[in-house]
């Protein structure tokens, strides 16, 4: 790494209004009992599909090497792999646009769709655009935004934000779901799935089919050819990028995979992590617009490439690694914390541990200062990553990261002193500990211990002892 | 490009040079200076079939995803099997494309002679953008070739500009696939490391299809059919005509 100096970029941020507190909306959401059984369900869903997927893999563990080392020579010759991918993607007829900030990247957009005449765009499932708070910038613009995902279509409807990276409207029952529906599209209620995904089916058709402009995130750019990967399940992807006759692409800079054969590794993790499936439904790998001899396909490709504070990330040696991300979901479904919180708690768009990780990076440690001790630090997200990022790690030092900020109080900080000097002096603890012994009988009540504020909320704070440990082994009380 | 957005992508890259560690080490792949042939399918090359085994592994992770599979004798049974199926399932409008393997098996003529269905060839669809639109939105079935078969996740792959375009395997409700055994590759792997697939000639749009079109966004319920095919079928030719 060079001097402190350069490895901090210019401050780019796009503005948030308010500071997440984390510990507010946990402790809203953690009193909604059916928030917490559909969180429940569905995490355990995922995970026991994921298992069983994973575990028909005997080189499972060889794969995620490989992943890991694919990614950290793309991320660690970044400038390369884009300028690569660029000459590709251009000579097929791509149209590459840059954007350092959100802003940007949304005129960008927006400008595009009124040079297409649009009046109404349909779009699949992309984080980058959630990032971009797109559909409203695209509303404010005169231009309808339609999600065509069925999990993002629910919630739009719903007027709420997604709560997972793969499975947007999880947080939803289908008593919940078929509520809205009857209100929202004038359907009969039912709590059936198959007919409730029939409704949306023909819904969305008649939108497909005037839409002007399609828009869709991208799971891999591929710099050897210039392709740009789509993943998707129920095929909105492939309709977003077939019918209307502008398809624009948003991508973070972090997306590019050097060669072609690449693909074999991830499309292997991908779709075992995210939903427990060997493949997904559908894999699209476009090359440029619709050729001349082509039938049918858009007329304009673009792809906006954006930073958004992403460069944050790559600046600091131990985040840099989150970059390797392919937003799989896996560690939010393994996180003892999002399981009872849900993605809503977390404020931002990308919840659960990574999210922890990206969104003080990308938005700034004074705004998400709670983010880092959403994490009880127990590894599962490190250990469950098909890209081996070292999540929990991360989520340590961006802790020390909160504190070093100067956001906590001077009063914690003093305590923390104290503790440290006493915990590397034998003697001095051993006195302290004697005297906290004599101090407490003032204030624990005799049956129930100590209680002291908050913490006692959730759990007991027991007395201590008259003789530690150490005694009672040296005495041989304990053998 | 216009000029301010000439500057930020100049000092997005700067940035990203400057925060990467320096390139010497770069491993640099050739460049691909095979010019794209869009509409030809990709050539195969000549290989053994794939046995018995793989084939049956093929049907049954097929079927377990909610796809159908059909074993077809020969080229000369194919439009029968195909008149069944739309007559079971009571499809009137019909679109086809172009490849091999259904020109070989004379489809097309075949099934004209039946005179109940709406034949659609999706080279002579209009290219005008709503007519094609409307063309396929109102079929039932869409009948591709394919460029191979992925054995171990059953997953086809389509190449979009040699067989008919993207709308024919995504708006009709069933989708079915014929292919030839000498089609299979047991493996992705498999696939990409043949000398039949080069990178340098990728077409506009290729999708490797697994299974018809699902969701599990209602409370991870399973549902088969949301805005993709709601059927696919894949017939696959045990010997040539």
């Amino acid at each position: 790494m060079q001097d402190e100096q350069t490895t901090r970029p210019m401050a780019i941020r796009f503005v948030m209004t308010e500071p997440i507190d984390f510990k507010e909306s946990a402790r809203r959401n953690l009193a909604k009992p059916e928030l917490r059984e559909n969180l429940r369900r569905a995490t355990s869903h995922s995970l026991a599909s994921r298992l069983e997927a994973v575990s028909a893999v005997p080189d499972w563990e060889d794969l995620r090497l490989a992943a890991h080392a694919i990614k950290k020579e793309t991320i660690d010759h970044l400038a390369e792999y884009l300028e690569q991918f660029e000459i590709h993607a251009t000579k097929a007829g791509c149209k590459v646009h840059w954007a350092e900030t959100a802003p940007q990247a949304v005129e960008c957009v927006v400008e595009i769709c009124r040079q297409a005449g649009a009046s109404m765009a349909v779009k699949a499932k992309s984080m980058t655009s959630e990032e971009l708070e797109l559909n409203r910038a695209l509303e404010a613009s005169g231009i309808e935004s339609l999600e065509t995902d069925l999990g993002e279509y629910i919630i739009q409807l719903a007027g709420e934000a997604p709560s997972h990276i793969t499975a947007p409207a999880l947080h939803k029952s289908r008593a919940q779901i078929g509520r809205l529906f009857a209100e929202k599209l004038r359907v009969p209620y039912t709590d059936d799935p198959t007919r409730l995904t029939q409704f949306a089916r023909s819904a969305l058709r008649e939108k497909f089919r005037s839409a002007t402009v399609g828009i869709t995130g991208v799971n891999f750019a591929v710099a050897e050819t210039g392709s740009l990967v789509l993943i998707t399940n129920e095929g909105n992807g492939r309709m977003c990028t077939t019918l209307p006759k502008t398809h624009i692409a948003l991508m973070g800079f972090e997306k590019v995979i050097p060669r072609f054969d690449d693909l074999q590794v991830f499309l292997k993790l991908l779709a075992r992590s995210a939903t427990g499936q060997k493949a997904t439904s559908y894999v699209t790998i476009l090359t440029g617009p619709r050729r001349p001899q082509d039938m049918d396909g858009p007329e304009q490709l673009h792809l906006v490439i954006l930073d958004n504070g992403r460069s944050q990330l790559l600046a600091h040696p131990h985040t840099r690694e989150a970059l390797y991300c392919i937003r799989c979901g896996g560690c939010l479904n393994v996180c003892p914390v999002y399981q009872r919180v849900g993605g809503h708690s977390y404020g931002w768009v990308y919840p659960g541990p990574i999210g922890s990780v990206l969104t003080p990076e990308l938005r700034g440690i004074q705004r998400a200062r709670d983010l880092p001790f959403a994490s009880s630090l127990c590894g599962s997200c490190s250990h469950i990553c098909p890209v081996k990022i070292d999540i929990h790690h991360m989520l340590l030092w961006l802790r020390k990261v909160a504190v070093d900020s100067s956001a906590t109080s001077g009063w914690e900080r003093w305590i923390m002193k104290m503790f440290a000097a006493t915990m590397k002096r034998p003697r001095l603890y051993r006195l302290m500990r004697r005297f906290g012994w004599i101090l407490q009988r003032a204030f624990a009540s005799k049956a129930k211990g100590l209680r002291v504020p908050a913490w006692s909320l959730g759990r007991d704070f027991p007395p201590l002892a008259r003789k530690s440990f150490h005694q009672l082994w040296e005495e041989g009380e304990i053998r | 490009m216009n000029p301010s957005g000439d500057k930020v992508r100049a000092s997005m890259l700067s940035r990203l040079r400057r925060l990467s560690t320096p390139s010497s080490t770069l491993p640099r792949f050739p460049a691909t200076e095979k010019d794209s042939e869009p509409g030809v399918s990709m050539a195969l090359k000549v290989r053994d079939t794939v046995g018995d085994e793989t084939l049956n592994g093929l049907a049954n992770e097929l079927r377990r995803l909610g796809g159908e599979f059909r074993m077809v004798a020969s080229a000369s049974d194919l439009p029968g099997t195909i008149l069944q199926l739309a007559r079971e399932s009571h499809y009137k409008r019909i679109a086809v494309s172009s490849a091999s393997v259904l020109d070989e098996a004379n489809v097309v003529a075949r099934l004209h002679d039946f005179r109940d269905f709406k034949i659609i060839l999706s080279h002579r669809v209009p290219l005008l953008e709503d007519r094609r639109l409307d063309a396929f939105m109102n079929c039932q079935l869409g009948i591709t070739g394919c460029e191979a078969v992925i054995a171990d996740t059953a997953t086809i792959v389509l190449n979009h500009a040699a067989f008919g375009g993207r709308l024919i395997s995504l708006l009709p409700e069933c989708h079915v696939v014929v292919a030839r055994c000498s089609q299979v590759f047991s493996s992705l792997e498999d696939w990409m490391n043949s000398s039949g697939f080069s990178p340098g000639s990728l077409p506009a749009c290729m999708t490797l299809i697994t299974g018809p079109s699902r969701t599990a966004d209602i409370e991870k319920v399973l549902v088969t059919g949301v805005h993709g095919p709601l059927r696919l079928v894949l017939m696959m030719l045990r010997h040539p005509a």
